[in-house]
C-alpha cells in the first residue's frame, strides 16, 4: 500500500533500504555527506527525543531555521516522529541588513504560534534578536543540542493532521502560513512521480540547489525522492549562486534525471558558466529539467538549451510548470518528451482579454497541462471564460490548502483555489500572462510591492505615496516597473536615487523606473493607487497625466455647470 | 597569510568583476546599497573561496561598506 503520510513513507523507504536510494548533501566543496533513509529514521527519532525534552508536544510547532545540511532533514523529520508541525524558515541573507530579516520572520513566528526554534551554530548566532522581536516567549535550541538524547517512541501522524506550514504571500501581500496535511504533500509528491516513466529499471535520481524553506525543494524534490523511494542530491543554495556549475557537474556526476529551478537560475547558467567549468560533464541523462516559481521565458529556455546542447542537454527536457504554496506545490506539467510549446500572441489584444495568435507578438510559453486529479478554469467574476480569454486562475485538485493556520479565510469559493494569477487556455494548456494579486516574484522569492513603495517616500523629487511597483512579464520572464510621481524640484539623479533606495530597503533593484507627472496614476474611488491599471495603460501607452485646466476649459465648465443650474431651477418652477 | 591592503583590494576588485560581473564602484556608500542580496550572498562565497577565510554572523555584522570588508578580508587573513 502506498504511504499516507510522511511518517509512513519514510519507514516505507527505509524499510526497503533499496541500494543506491538516501540523501546525498554536498557542501561547498562538492564532497558528499550521504544519509541513508534508515540514518534519517535513526537520527530523527534520537533528534525527537531532544524536542520532547524542550517541551514539544503532538501537534506543537517547531520553526526550523537551518541551512542545506542532513541536519535539516534530521530535524524535519524528528517533528514528524513527534506528531508535530515543521515550519521551515529562511536563513539571515549573508551580509544584508538584519533589520527586514527580524521584522518579517518574527511577524512569521508569532502567526505560526511557534515555541521552539531549531537552528545550528551559524545561525543561531542572529535567532537571539529574532526572538526578541517576536512577542512571545521561544526556545532556540541548536542541533547539537538535540542529538544526544534517547530516542522517543513515535506519535505517527494521522493523514488528515497537518504535516507542515509554509508561508506563502496569499492573494494580498503579507505572508501567511499555509496548513498542509499529511494527505496533501503525499498526494503532490504522487503526481510529480507520475512524469517517470513505467519502467521497473528506472532509477529516478534528482539533483536540486533550491533552498529547502521553498516549497520546489522541499515538496518538489525531498518528499518525492522519499515516497518514490529514490536518490537526491542537495547542494546548498549559496554554492550554487557563487558556482552555478555546480548544479550541472552534479547532474552528470550523479546521472540525475529530475532537477527543478525557477526560470533566473537557466538564465545564470547561460550567462555564468564557461566552458572549463563543466569539462567532460553529460546531461544526457537529465530528462526533467523544470522550469517554475517564477514566469518561464522562451527566450531564456531556448538560450539555455542551445549553451549546453554539446554537453548533452536534450532541448525536450526544459519543461515549464506551474503551481503555488497553497495547491502544496505543482498544479500543472508542460510535456517532457517533446520541445517546450510556446505561441506569440498579439500584446494589444493580450491587454484587452484576448489571446489572439500573432507571427510577431509577444512570445509566451505553456506551462502544460493540469496534472492528475487536478482541475483549472479561467474565471471573470463568478463567470467561466472560454478558449483564449484570459482571466483569473482557479484550480481545484487533492492537494489544494483546506486552510491557514492562523485561520484567516482561505481564497476559495467551494472546492475551487482562486490561484491570484492570471491566464488563459488554449488547447487544453495553460498560458500565464501575469497576476492578479499585488505581489512580485524576483528570483521565486514573493515581494510585497508596498515595501519598495514605502522605501522611496521621503525622497526628494518623489510625491508620497504616489508609486506604484508592479511585475511585468517580457520576453525575458518578470521585470518590475517602478512608477513614480514626482514634485518639484526634481533632482537630477532621481532614477539611481530611487533605484539605490529600493535596493536598500528590500534586496532589490527595480528594472524600470518611470518617473511621472502628478496625478497620473490611476486611483480607485477611495484613492488607492490601481498597480494593475497602470500598468495596462503604461503598455497601451495611455498613462497620461489629468489634462491642465486651461482658462478655456475653465469658462466651458463654468458655463456647463451655469446652464445646469439654470435647467434645474426652471424645472422646478414648472 | 599576510597580504597589503592594495593586494587585497586588487583581487577583491577582480573577483566582483568575474563572479558577479559588476563592473560599477563598490566604494560610494554602503554594500547594501549597491548589491542586491543574490549579489552579496554571492561576492561574500567568493571571497570565502576565494582567500580561503571564513566569515561568521558577528563579522558579517560589521561590514557595512568596502572599507569595511576590506579590513575584515586583512583581519582574517591574519588570522588564518
Amino acid at each position: 500500500m502506498t504511504p499516507n503520510t510522511l511518517f509512513a513513507a519514510l519507514h516505507h523507504a527505509a524499510d526497503r533500504n533499496k541500494d543506491g536510494t538516501g540523501l546525498r548533501y554536498l557542501d561547498r566543496r562538492e564532497t558528499p555527506t550521504w544519509r541513508t533513509y534508515p540514518d534519517i529514521v535513526h537520527r530523527a527519532a534520537r533528534i525527537a527525543g531532544g524536542l520532547h525534552e524542550a517541551g514539544v508536544r503532538p501537534g506543537d510547532t517547531v520553526a526550523i531555521v537551518l541551512p542545506t545540511t542532513p541536519a535539516f532533514t534530521d530535524v524535519f523529520f524528528a517533528a514528524v516522529h513527534l506528531g508535530a508541525i515543521p515550519i521551515p524558515l529562511y536563513p539571515p541573507v549573508r551580509l544584508g541588513r538584519l533589520d527586514e530579516y527580524y521584522s518579517r520572520t518574527s511577524k512569521m513566528l508569532q502567526q505560526a504560534q511557534t515555541s521552539v526554534l531549531v537552528t545550528d551554530g551559524r545561525a543561531g548566532k542572529l535567532m537571539g534578536s529574532l526572538v526578541s522581536a517576536t512577542k512571545r516567549p521561544i526556545r532556540i535550541v541548536r542541533v547539537s543540542d538535540l542529538e544526544g538524547a534517547e530516542p522517543v517512541p513515535a506519535c505517527p501522524p494521522k493523514p488528515s493532521d497537518i504535516a507542515m506550514v509554509q508561508f506563502s504571500s496569499g492573494t494580498t501581500g503579507p505572508p501567511k502560513p499555509v496548513a498542509l496535511t499529511h494527505e496533501q504533500v503525499i498526494s503532490n509528491a504522487k503526481v510529480i512521480l507520475d512524469i517517470e516513466p513505467d519502467d521497473k529499471d528506472f532509477c529516478p535520481a534528482g539533483v536540486t540547489w533550491l533552498p529547502l524553506y521553498h516549497d520546489m525543494g522541499l515538496i518538489g524534490c525531498i518528499f518525492p525522492a522519499i515516497l518514490y523511494p529514490g536518490s537526491l542530491t542537495l547542494i546548498p543554495p549559496e554554492a550554487f549562486l557563487a558556482d552555478p556549475a555546480i548544479w550541472l557537474r552534479a547532474l552528470s556526476r550523479y546521472r540525475g534525471v529530475i532537477s527543478p529551478a525557477p526560470n533566473f537560475a537557466y538564465a545564470l547558467c547561460t550567462e555564468r558558466i564557461q566552458d572549463e567549468d563543466i569539462e567532460g560533464i553529460d546531461l544526457s541523462g537529465w530528462r526533467f529539467a523544470l522550469n517554475g516559481a517564477e514566469p518561464t521565458s522562451p527566450e531564456t529556455m531556448r538560450a539555455f538549451s542551445e549553451r549546453f546542447a554539446p554537453y548533452g542537454l536534450r532541448p525536450e527536457a526544459l519543461t515549464p510548470v506551474y503551481g503555488l504554496s497553497e495547491a502544496a506545490l505543482a498544479v500543472t506539467f508542460g510535456t517532457s518528451d517533446q520541445v517546450f510549446q510556446s505561441h506569440r500572441f498579439c500584446p494589444s489584444d493580450l491587454q484587452n482579454g484576448i489571446a489572439t495568435l500573432s507571427d510577431t507578438g509577444m512570445e509566451l510559453a505553456s506551462v502544460g497541462r493540469p496534472l492528475r486529479g487536478f482541475s483549472v478554469e479561467i474565471r471573470h467574476d463568478s463567470k467561466v471564460l472560454g478558449d483564449r480569454h484570459i482571466g483569473r486562475i482557479w484550480a481545484h485538485g487533492p492537494s489544494i490548502m483546506e486552510r491557514y493556520l492562523d485561520n484567516s479565510p482561505p481564497p476559495k469559493d467551494g472546492e475551487w483555489l482562486d490561484t491570484g494569477d492570471l491566464g488563459f487556455l488554449h488547447d487544453g494548456e495553460l498560458y500565464i500572462t501575469g497576476r492578479a494579486k499585488d505581489v512580485l516574484v524576483v528570483r521565486g522569492r514573493n515581494h510585497d510591492p508596498a515595501t519598495i513603495e514605502v522605501a522611496i517616500d521621503g525622497l526628494s523629487g518623489v510625491r508620497t505615496g504616489c508609486s506604484a511597483a508592479v511585475g511585468s512579464l517580457s520576453d525575458k520572464g518578470e521585470q518590475i516597473l517602478l512608477f513614480v510621481e514626482t514634485r518639484k524640484p526634481i533632482p537630477g539623479d532621481l532614477h539611481t536615487q530611487i533605484t539605490t533606495q529600493v535596493r536598500a530597503a528590500t534586496g532589490i533593484a527595480p528594472d524600470e523606473v518611470v518617473l511621472l507627472n502628478p496625478g497620473t496614476l490611476p486611483r480607485t474611488s477611495s484613492g488607492k493607487i490601481r498597480r494593475s491599471e497602470t500598468l495596462n495603460r503604461w503598455k497601451l501607452g495611455t498613462l497620461e497625466p489629468p489634462q491642465d485646466v486651461s482658462a478655456t476649459r475653465l469658462i466651458g465648465a463654468v458655463a456647463k455647470s451655469a446652464w445646469s443650474e439654470w435647467v434645474g431651477r426652471h424645472n422646478s418652477r414648472d | 597569510m599576510v597580504m597589503s591592503p592594495e593586494e587585497i583590494q586588487a583581487e577583491l576588485t577582480q573577483l566582483v568583476k568575474t563572479k558577479l560581473r559588476y563592473d560599477g564602484p563598490l566604494d560610494e556608500g554602503e554594500l547594501a546599497d549597491t548589491l542586491d542580496s543574490v549579489q552579496r550572498l554571492t561576492l561574500v562565497v567568493a571571497i570565502e573561496d576565494h582567500f580561503r577565510i571564513c566569515f561568521d554572523p558577528d563579522d558579517e555584522q560589521q561590514i557595512r561598506d568596502l572599507n569595511d570588508l576590506l579590513r575584515m578580508i586583512g583581519r582574517k587573513l591574519e588570522e588564518a
